[in-house]
């Protein structure tokens, strides 16, 4: 497995645009319990900066309800975007747009074969490369917090099996050489900076949605939608324009807003 | 289409999963929606900021005049009603594992948190606005909420 040199936030700044780059407060932490719990006890940045926090070593990464998140130290490239918005900005579908994100950076640095899994999994050639966890909190008139949490595989052991679900890949796989991390941090911080610029503005979802679709991995094929012990099966048919899967059913099309999604052989 | 058929549509949508529903039948075609059409999935503000909401949260039939839905609340006990401000899934507890936020009789004051609400992997820590004694919890773990639905009641 190889193994990339530590991020060094200086290089991270001069591969950025200046007027970004005057914008971001970076903090690269040798080793952490979870980027995510680092960011939410920051103080909130002005809704127009962007605070980051970063490790080379991550060691209780976590996904929903706690799965845990595994990275390898040197082998991962783990961080979390603090943003803050004014009370009241919508925030619908943010986990999708910072999906459409990731890809579109991950496109631009040469990778072939990116795509999404509703919400937001990162896919290369149908394997997960990447996850998102996404925390907000408000406290009454206050600002929301928002914290965006990215862990991208770089490399794997030849051996990773992840227990069920889809199957694992790292970019190291697709992308050779790797670049350095610094510079996979930068073209990804420039993306995300873009979604929190989007919603700051009032935009929401619509500018992804396209986009989104465009990226849409299981597009026009057969899926399971599970939620709890419910099963909706159908065939995936893209989201709508707040982020909602759509699915096409026996008794037409609906919209889903919860559940698990799963590819499905066509009976 | 019958008024029978219909009710059966909403009673499907009800009990399921799905957030919406549109059926084309020649030239007539039922949409069933539970939450209203322009506020849907996660409204302004979608913040976890807890509203109070007069949306209804039972089906509403557009193409068809249906029997009103009982109010649920009517059955509640006296107190706050904190209320669902997204469609989503209810979580009592940050984890799995771990021990919920609070409990029918925990004392919790403004800005506690009382639950999460999962919105397409966008977790929404709920907090107290007001202070008090949880009374009632309406929703179990892990169940898909809808927008406006109660979830404590705190006195």
């Amino acid at each position: 497995m190889s193994v990339s040199p530590p991020v060094d936030p200086a290089a991270v700044h001069r591969r950025l645009p200046e007027s970004l780059a005057r914008r971001l407060d970076l903090h690269w932490l040798a080793e952490c319990a979870s980027t995510n719990d680092e960011a939410m006890r920051l103080p909130l940045p002005d809704p127009g900066s962007l605070t980051v926090v970063g490790t080379d070593r991550q060691t209780q990464g976590r996904g929903r309800q706690a799965r845990a998140w595994q990275s390898w130290p040197d082998a991962s490239l783990t961080f979390s975007c603090l943003f803050a918005f004014p009370p009241g900005t919508s925030l619908a579908a943010l986990p999708l747009a910072v999906g459409v994100a990731l890809a579109q950076a991950l496109h631009a640095l040469g990778v072939s074969g990116v795509g999404l899994k509703w919400p937001n999994d990162l896919l290369v050639a149908g394997a997960k490369v990447g996850g998102v966890l996404i925390e907000a909190q408000s406290r009454s008139a206050a600002p929301i917090r928002v914290v965006v949490g990215v862990g991208l595989n770089l490399d794997l052991p030849p051996d990773f099996h992840p227990d069920g679900g889809i199957p694992a890949t790292a970019l190291a796989r697709h992308l050779s050489p790797l670049p350095p991390r610094d510079a996979l941090l930068a073209t990804l911080l420039e993306r995300l900076d873009a979604v929190r610029a989007a919603y700051l503005a009032g935009h929401g979802f619509a500018p992804w949605q396209e986009q989104w679709n465009a990226l849409d991995a299981y597009r026009g094929l057969a899926v399971a939608v599970r939620d709890g012990e419910r099963e909706t099966v159908g065939i995936a048919a893209g989201v709508d324009d707040t982020g909602r899967l759509l699915l096409d059913t026996a008794a037409g099309r609906i919209a889903c807003c919860v559940g698990d999604v799963s590819l499905r052989p066509l009976a | 289409m019958d008024l029978r058929k219909i009710k059966k549509l909403i009673d499907l949508v009800q009990e399921s999963g799905i957030a919406e529903l549109e059926i084309t039948e020649g030239e007539e075609k039922v949409r069933i929606a539970k939450h209203p059409p322009t506020n849907f999935t996660m409204p302004a503000p979608a913040g976890p900021t807890v509203v109070a909401s007069p949306v209804p949260v039972a089906p509403q039939a557009v193409a068809a005049p249906t029997e009103p839905a009982p109010s649920a609340e009517s059955t509640l006990p006296a107190g706050h009603i904190v209320k669902s401000p997204m469609v989503g899934t209810f979580y009592r507890a940050p984890s799995p594992t771990a021990a919920p936020f609070v409990e029918v009789g925990s004392k919790v004051k403004p800005g506690d948190r009382l639950c999460i609400i999962e919105a397409m992997k966008l977790m929404n820590e709920i907090e107290s606005d007001v202070a008090g004694t949880v009374t009632a919890i309406l929703v179990e773990n892990g169940e898909p909420v809808e927008y406006g639905q109660p979830l404590f009641v705190i006195s």
